[in-house]
């Protein structure tokens, strides 16, 4: 995993670098191929900025902004030619680490009874390019999900590993963004092997691990200046400074547990249509089904993991029924689950502050304003 | 102990043994309902002078009761409210308890409530 | 976990043969399965109270109660009544066949800690099933515990599970008390819902008495209300609760009850953790 924090690593990473023209930036996407990763990054694709395969600086969707709002996604033309002047999409890079589909084991009949066998895969070395502060948040929220518990999924912890974490400190927020309710961001402190920062002139380099050391060592970057770091911090704080949304997470797990029959979630289930978009959205939902998948000619069978969700009604099915059977439930569920029951099973909060939830509600619904009504109209 | 529809002078509480309770269902025969042991009361009707029990009582071994005249004690709690007062809050709290048990009972618990299984949707308890 | 070993890799399916079909009552069977090829190093440990994940490939899963003797070494024991797709698909199998088996999974009955206790158990429908490797094990240190009753309902006489087991286990100290919600005037015994035994069963020492129930969650509600009154508080009753289990590791979140998950958490939880969660409608 990157950022090891070891010591004596921590002694060998150059101080911040330099990295400039910004064409240069070709250099480390090369490099990180040539070391055998796979890098995935930000590029344009159904008027939507998504993360995909990518070798040339020319796929990033630079000169672009995504304006966001509530059930609204849009791109529009920037008046610079900003790099990385955009928040966060559709995608997440839970698409990469939690696979939607996962092959879990097979099952081969012979003629002696069924024959067993896990289906280990074989996933690419992957380096996410632009990983944002909030997402590295996810991922570690990810992380105590699937690998600190009892039981380890392999399959993520893998990836995991092996990924590769350029991260880039967002120089902007959107309108949906609270990271900094949420304590996740905007500034990547931790967590990453590289972390750029954009400004006019160049890029400002932070080195996070060896494996950054080892990859920025092969392009053409010197230490960074005075003002070249003040630049950078100049814009960091655009971020911070833009922010408008919050979310009030003061004593927030007692007080939707304590208000399981408030009104409001017969209100909010009113207007919710249980689509299952928040939680496709969502870089930390991990609920998942697994699923048969036979093959008719051989008649072998593979046991295949696919993303679910808790607003599916049959989801929590029990004997036939589900167990919640109506949307209110099921909203409740999952927002009681993601800010307040998270903490009982993980020690921390499933939500990042990321927004996409509420930029992608087909009927906006905004979660920071579902807390507030419910603290609003409680003791 | 009493037959169904008729009038009986005692109210029961059961000391030892134990006592089915049955109504009859004409078509169906004599059913049973529930049974009742030591501690229970047996037959409220009584206090209630003029009215016919609701249940046939039967001992199902030797049973050994403490009985009160049922007249007796309602003219009782009539005289004396606060004795009454008292008398009838027990009686409410035996009689919620047998309703709670009955209601049980009518929920039918142990079957399994299923759609049908065609569902392909359907999955596992 | 009770007992402290290496949990068991969670996506690894063991072949398993259907050593015996016992037929309990109509639609109910129980299953011995022994392993297919060589058994893993955990051979057939498991605790009382575990299930395991029963396999048919292209069909599914489902999770079963173990209902054996948890110390048995020869095999598994599985109770089944026909619910879904998985079990009525296992019940056209026959003795020699084979299926996949995942597990075991979950945290099983604290049968150690009530050492030194009076134990109620309290069973209702197929819900004695797990609580059978909890009778085997008292009666098996029966000098550990003081007094032992079991209180069963089911539906009619005829759904009494088990029922031909019921004078062996009195004879070695449980005091069976069963009942039924619905009989024919031939039926002599105990008609009734299971709480109205509880509430008439002497309890010489309440504080030192345990209850364990398994049912129907209406059952299990109003045992655990019916202990209370009878003064043994929240945290000595113990239930064991059923959700949609898929993974059974803690990953799919399917089976979550507020902040518990029913497969890893339970299925078997103290009372007073859940309470307050089983009164909220459709949680």
């Amino acid at each position: 995993m990157s950022n090891t924090g070891h010591p004596e690593v921590a002694e060998s990473l150059p101080p911040p670098l330099w990295l400039s023209p910004k064409d240069r930036f070709q250099q480390v996407i090369d490099e990180l191929r040539q070391q055998g990763y796979t890098v995935v990054g930000p590029t344009i694709s159904q008027q939507a900025i998504v993360y995909d395969e990518i070798d040339r600086i020319e796929q990033l969707p630079r000169g672009w902004t995504d304006v966001q709002g509530a059930g609204v996604y849009r791109l529009q033309q920037r008046q610079d030619e900003s790099w990385f002047g955009y928040v966060v999409g559709p995608h997440s890079w839970k698409k990469f680490l939690y696979p939607p589909i996962l092959r879990l084991s097979a099952a081969t009949p012979t003629a002696s009874g069924w024959q067993f066998d896990r289906l280990t895969d074989d996933p690419p070395r992957y380096a996410f390019l632009g990983v944002r502060s909030c997402e590295i948040a996810a991922m570690e929220v990810q992380d105590r999900v699937l690998m600190q518990g009892a039981y380890i999924d392999d399959a993520y912890r893998r990836r995991r590993e092996e990924a590769f974490l350029l991260a880039v400190n967002c120089t902007l927020s959107g309108a949906n963004c609270f990271c900094t309710s949420m304590q996740t961001g905007p500034r990547c402190t931790a967590g990453f092997d590289l972390a750029i920062t954009e400004t006019p002139e160049g890029f400002v380099v932070e080195t996070g691990s060896a494996r950054g050391r080892d990859v920025v060592a092969a392009c053409d970057v010197r230490p960074a200046t005075k003002a070249e770091l003040a630049a950078a911090a100049a814009a960091q704080q655009q971020a911070v400074d833009q922010q408008t949304k919050r979310l009030d997470t003061a004593d927030l797990p007692r007080l939707l547990m304590a208000n399981l029959d408030h009104p409001r979630w017969q209100e909010v289930g009113n207007r919710c249509l249980s689509c299952t978009n928040c939680t496709m959205v969502c870089p930390t939902c991990f609920c998942c089904s697994v699923e048969e998948v036979p093959d008719l000619n051989s008649g072998r069978v593979e046991r295949q993991r696919k993303w679910d969700s808790c607003f599916h009604e049959e989801f929590s099915n029990l004997n036939g029924r589900p167990v919640r059977p109506d949307i209110p439930s099921r909203y409740r569920q999952w927002l009681t689950h993601k800010l307040a029951t998270w903490h009982d099973q993980f020690g921390t909060s499933g939500c990042v502050g990321c927004g996409r939830c509420i930029t992608w509600c087909p009927v906006g619904i905004d979660l920071t304003e579902e807390v507030a009504a419910l603290r609003e109209t409680t003791a | 102990m009493f037959q169904e529809g008729t009038p009986h002078d005692d109210i029961h509480l059961i000391v030892a043994g134990h006592v089915r309770l049955e109504m009859f269902v004409p078509g169906r025969g004599r059913l049973p309902l529930l049974t009742l042991g030591p501690g229970d009361l047996v037959g409220w009707s009584p206090l209630f002078p003029g009215s016919t029990m609701t249940a046939t009582a039967v001992a199902l071994e030797p049973v050994r009761t403490l009985s009160l005249n049922g007249r007796g004690v309602a003219d009782l709690c009539q005289s004396d409210h606060e004795v009454g007062y008292h008398v009838m809050r027990q009686i409410v709290r035996v009689l919620s308890n047998r309703l709670l048990a009955t209601r049980l009972q009518l929920l039918d618990l142990f079957t399994d409530h299923q759609p049908s299984t065609g569902n392909p949707l359907d999955s596992e308890c | 976990m009770n007992s402290g070993a290496p949990p068991v890799p969670p996506w690894q399916i063991h072949p398993m043969r259907i050593a015996g079909i016992q037929r309990e009552l109509e639609g109910v069977a129980t299953y011995s399965l022994v392993f297919a090829g060589p058994p893993p190093p955990r051979g057939y440990q498991s605790e009382p109270g575990q299930f395991n994940m029963l396999y048919l490939p292209g069909v599914g899963e489902a999770a079963i109660s173990l209902s054996g003797d948890h110390r048995r070494t020869d095999g598994w024991q599985h109770t089944i009544r026909l619910a879904g797709r998985v079990t009525r698909t296992l019940s056209r199998l026959d003795v020699g066949d084979q299926i996949g088996v995942r597990g075991p999974f979950g945290r099983g009955w604290p049968v150690d800690d009530w050492r030194g206790n009076d134990v109620v158990l309290v069973a209702g429908g197929i819900g004695l099933a797990p609580m059978r490797p909890i009778i085997y094990e008292l009666l098996r240190r029966r000098s550990e515990y003081g007094r032992l009753t079991l209180i069963y309902g089911a539906r009619t006489p005829s759904t009494l599970l088990y029922h031909t087991e019921y004078p062996a286990w009195e004879s070695q100290g449980l005091t069976v008390l069963a009942t039924v919600d619905r009989a024919t005037l031939d039926w002599t015994g105990h008609l009734g819902v299971v709480t109205l035994l509880l509430d008439r069963l002497h309890l010489p020492q309440p504080e030192t008495t345990v209850v364990a129930a398994c049912g129907p969650e209406v059952m299990m509600q109003y045992t655990a209300a019916s202990a209370a009154a009878r003064g043994i508080s929240a945290d000595r009753v113990w239930i064991s609760l059923e959700r949609n289990m898929q993974c059974a590791v803690g990953f799919c979140g399917h089976c979550q009850l507020g902040p518990q998950f029913i497969c890893q958490d339970g299925p078997v939880l103290r009372y007073d953790r859940v309470c307050s969660l089983l009164k909220v409608e459709a949680l």
